[in-house]
């Protein structure tokens, strides 16, 4: 038997050693853009991905309506509870829209900060990473759609992440489950004096988002409503993140901790919608890199 | 031009780790387990012990950057890992013969040491933050038994691959 290692194969492990570090550092600083090659990539390994996908989500499809078809009786039940509502909840709507609009006009403000103004692509998600550490989706849209990199990416529940490279005609989603340092949310809180807050990280054990460095003071309660609260420029404002779930102190009581309950499910995410972002960058605080 | 076949098979397991699997994963079900498919290491071993050993390192150079390039953003991290693991087990496993008993449990350890490479990467970039021991729980023992079970059903198809490739 050869010995295990000779001169010239730990030399060449020790510059693998080297080079692996090289890339790493190489690819863990943000990049704007991503070169040809690896667009090149991106896009025919996600064609072959949609066709792969495509038979998969309707086998799943399938299952789920058996599911659902189980669920039905109940669902029907509470269905008509909600409908009852309905009827008062629609008339108090016309009305708090009337004035809404009245008032409006009054102040002079046009409507263009409104987020249900703001233009949203449906996409198809082909990919999505398969170890439990990276957190991506590999969508079915990419440049030539319109979509940008930072594009906030919501499905019908909740936000769940935003647009983290693009090429020509896929572009690839981080998941705010991520657990990377950079990868954080300001949020406001929907209570009385509207808290604001950044949310710091996931706890993928107990499926919260771990909401940080609150004012002691904070009127935050157990349902409270959080949704992005649009400062910093990366995500527009409004988008529904979920609800508190438990309040506490951080160690030193100087501040306040709050885990949220995700309103997404982050397991079995199909179809998303990417909001774009220049529709909305026209009010913030920054503009340059809206286009 | 022999080895478009290799290619090929080995781009399906690629695009089957994304796809087909996150849609049936143990998470979609409810379970808070996660099963990585390391189906390019599995593939590679095989056609290691069954065609070239060279053929498989080259393979597995190539496709862990794809990994890298497609599943994640940080490159080279399964690169360096298949290939290394790859290249240990089949030095080690020239000496034994090629039962199908043998080669799975070649293909548990080469699963076992994959998963705790990148583990341990991704522990030190900051990427993984998640304890030991509920990482052997929840992460290392799903894994270990999906990539078990597929070393089994893709066993005999690949080594007739490979026989057949060999003779021709």
């Amino acid at each position: 038997m050869p010995p295990f290692f000779s001169n010239k194969k730990l030399i060449l492990l020790l510059t693998s050693l080297i080079l692996l570090v090289a890339l790493i550092g190489f690819s863990l600083k943000e990049r704007k853009q991503l070169s040809w090659p690896e667009q090149f990539i991106h896009d025919t390994v996600g064609w072959f991905q949609v066709v792969l996908n495509r038979p998969a989500q309707y086998v799943a499809g399938f299952f789920e309506n058996i599911e659902d078809i189980k669920n039905v009786y109940e669902e029907n039940k509470t269905l008509k509870k909600h409908l009852q509502d309905y009827a008062q909840l629609d008339a108090k709507y016309d009305d708090l829209k009337q004035r809404y609009t009245s008032l409006e006009k009054q102040l002079h403000i046009n409507s263009t900060t409104d987020i249900m103004a703001s233009k949203t692509h449906i996409a198809l998600v082909v990919s999505r990473s398969f170890d439990g550490w990276n957190q991506q989706l590999t969508i079915n849209k990419g440049r030539q759609q319109g979509i940008e990199i930072n594009d906030a990416v919501v499905t019908a529940d909740g936000f769940i992440g935003k647009v983290k490279t693009v090429s020509q005609f896929t572009s690839t989603v981080t998941l705010i489950t991520d657990q990377k340092s950079n990868n954080e949310i300001s949020v406001k809180v929907i209570n009385k004096d509207g808290t604001n807050g950044m949310i710091e990280g996931y706890d993928p054990n107990k499926n919260v988002l771990l909401l940080k460095k609150l004012r002691v003071d904070a009127k935050i309660k157990k349902g409270d409503k959080v949704v992005t609260s649009g400062m910093g420029g990366v995500y527009p404002a409004g988008l529904y993140i979920g609800k508190v779930k438990s309040v506490g102190s951080d160690r030193y009581g100087l501040s306040k901790n709050a885990e949220i309950e995700p309103a997404a499910n982050f397991n079995n995410i199909d179809y998303v919608n990417v909001v774009e972002r220049s529709a909305i960058s026209g009010n913030d605080s920054e503009g340059d890199n809206g286009q | 031009m022999k080895q478009v076949k290799l290619f090929i098979v080995l781009l399906v397991f690629l695009l089957l780790q994304g796809t087909v699997f996150q849609v049936f994963s143990l998470r979609s079900f409810g379970y808070n387990l996660i099963a990585a498919p390391h189906f390019i290491l599995i593939g590679v071993l095989m056609i290691g012990f069954f065609y070239s050993r060279t053929i498989a390192l080259r393979y597995a150079l190539i496709f862990g950057f794809l990994i890298d390039l497609v599943y994640t953003d940080v490159w080279g991290v399964y690169a360096f890992c298949i290939t290394i693991t790859t290249y240990v087990l089949l030095l080690v496993g020239k000496h034994f013969n090629t039962h199908i008993v043998i080669i799975l449990l070649t293909a548990m350890i080469a699963t076992l040491l994959l998963d705790m490479e990148v583990y341990g990467i991704y522990t030190l970039i900051g990427i993984a933050k998640q304890n030991f021991t509920l990482y052997t729980h929840q992460h290392l023992a799903p894994t270990l038994i999906l990539n078990s079970v597929f070393t089994v059903i893709c066993f005999y198809p690949l080594r007739a691959l490979c026989e057949r490739l060999k003779e021709s």
